[in-house]
């Protein structure tokens, strides 16, 4: 028999160490598969016009599904993502009120999500210190019958992952790639300022803020001065100059700062 | 900010009023809102812990208390060692003069915000910086799981004894938390608080002994 509680308090210490989402993905996927879980998903609460997918920061489950999931927005007629916004207690699947496990909607997901081998799983909803509302899904290929210790290691599990991808998402500053003038232009980019109007600002010429700017999404790694501006932001590059309040970013509910391991693979 | 106040058996009669008020709020919040223990007929909410060798952290806003803590060296008997070792199961239960268990954290309803700071912000700052100055290594206890989190925020490090369980309904876990500069850091860092809470009024015993064998045979080695 293995010893769930002592690999669980193991996987709790080093969970605490690890400095990227790359890894508590891969701990919690070979720990949670050691105790009979092949597949999770860490979704934030989506706000009322948002979609889910945009919100996920650990993705453990089949791609395919993944995606039928998020292209046929399931999540709103799913009873166990429903179930786990309403709810602060954990809960296995079978678990959930059967007023919204027996609409018909919810069962034709629960019978697809078994052809992709999900069958049954345990939810562990979580808070964070700002009121931040999210849920950990564990899934099995097999219907289970938890014990309080398997129950008590998947709350284990599932808090210290989003404890430890709070941190590390939410981190911040790290280390400035740009230099000073870059992020002065990028700054100036955000709050929605031409190349002209940003080198009559800066008292230089225009080229130069071109130039500034070409070399902001090379050091970036983006296309285009938007998405540069996003992502200085979610490097905390610039939100020292970055004034308007619409464009700090609010932690994690920003969209370019979620996490999905297969745009990790093609970076 | 608030102001916290240690007291100990050996400065208490500065603090009668205060104690007072303190064992009254645990009744009116552990008895009469949690159910955790039957009522007293005093009124005051007390346990086997509540010995000389408790110290309590009181969090006095303009000399009303507001907020209350109780610390109890893990070389004596505590919670844990006495009514939870199941929670402990896994790491054991921790037994030093200079690890300290942390209980009846509580802040009076009414008061839990003030000012922008979180009343139980301030206290967590006063444990931290509590510990540090007198040479706890460790301090925890049981708490809710979900209060894991809010020390992650903090940026602590948070070591668990055993699984969670359910007690009286909550998923509960034994966890204890380094005491270090960058916790207190943290948590300062995280609450917006800056400078000392700490306040010791009389002479409030040192928590670990410096006569105690174990620490003297430690800082030898050392």
């Amino acid at each position: 028999m293995t010893d769930i509680a002592g690999l669980t308090l193991g996987f709790f210490e080093r969970c605490q160490e690890y400095r990227d989402a790359q890894s508590v993905l891969d701990g919690l996927a070979s720990h949670a598969r050691q105790i009979g879980f092949d597949h999770f998903i860490f979704t934030g609460r989506p706000g009322p016009t948002e979609r889910a997918e945009a919100l996920v920061l650990l993705n453990g489950w089949p791609p395919e599904w993944f995606e039928r999931y998020a292209t046929r927005n399931y999540f709103a007629v799913d009873s166990v993502s429903q179930w786990a916004l309403r709810t602060t207690e954990p809960f296995a699947w079978g678990e959930v009120p059967v007023e919204l496990s027996s609409a018909q909607a919810s069962q034709r997901v629960a019978e697809e999500a078994r052809d992709f081998h999900l069958r049954d799983g345990f939810v562990v909803p979580l808070y964070s210190a700002h009121h931040w509302q999210s849920a950990i899904s564990f899934a099995s290929s097999h219907k289970c019958d938890l014990s309080v210790r398997e129950r008590g290691a998947l709350i284990m599990m599932g808090v210290v992952a989003g404890m430890s991808v709070r941190r590390i998402v939410g981190e911040r500053p790290r280390p400035a790639k740009l230099s000073n003038r870059e992020r002065e232009v990028l700054g100036w980019a955000s709050r929605g300022k031409s190349a002209w109007e940003t080198s009559s600002i800066l008292a230089i010429s225009e080229n130069t803020v071109i130039e500034h700017l070409r070399e902001v999404r090379r050091k970036l790694d983006v296309a285009t001065t938007i998405q540069a501006v996003a992502e200085g932001i979610r490097r905390g590059e610039i939100d020292r100059l970055c004034q308007s309040p619409y464009l700090v970013p609010d932690g994690l509910r920003h969209p370019s700062v979620t996490f999905d391991p297969r745009l990790a693979e093609e970076a | 900010m608030i102001d916290v106040h240690v007291v100990t058996s050996s400065n208490r009669a500065l603090y009668a009023k205060e104690l007072d008020s303190f064992f009254k709020w645990r009744h009116r919040i552990y008895v009469d809102e949690r159910r955790w223990r039957e009522a007293s007929p005093d009124g005051r909410e007390r346990d086997q812990f509540d010995t000389d060798s408790a110290t309590y952290l009181l969090g006095l806003d303009e000399g009303e208390l507001v907020a209350g803590s109780r610390l109890i060296p893990t070389s004596h008997p505590h919670l844990l060692s006495e009514v939870f070792p199941h929670l402990c199961a896994v790491r054991g239960v921790l037994r030093a003069p200079d690890v300290a268990e942390w209980t009846r954290m509580f802040v009076v309803p009414g008061r839990r915000e003030r000012a922008g700071h979180e009343v139980a912000g301030e206290m967590c700052c006063a444990l931290m910086e509590y510990a540090l100055s007198e040479n706890i290594r460790q301090f925890g206890g049981i708490q809710e799981t979900y209060f894991l989190t809010r020390w992650q925020h903090y940026g602590w490090h948070v070591t668990p004894l055993g699984l969670p369980e359910e007690v009286d309904g909550t998923w509960s876990v034994a966890a204890y938390f380094d005491a270090t500069e960058e916790a207190l850091e943290g948590v300062r860092r995280a609450t917006g608080i800056h400078g000392s809470l700490i306040v010791r009024r009389g002479h409030p015993r040192p928590f670990v002994a410096d006569e105690d064998p174990e620490i003297a045979t430690r800082r030898h080695a050392a």
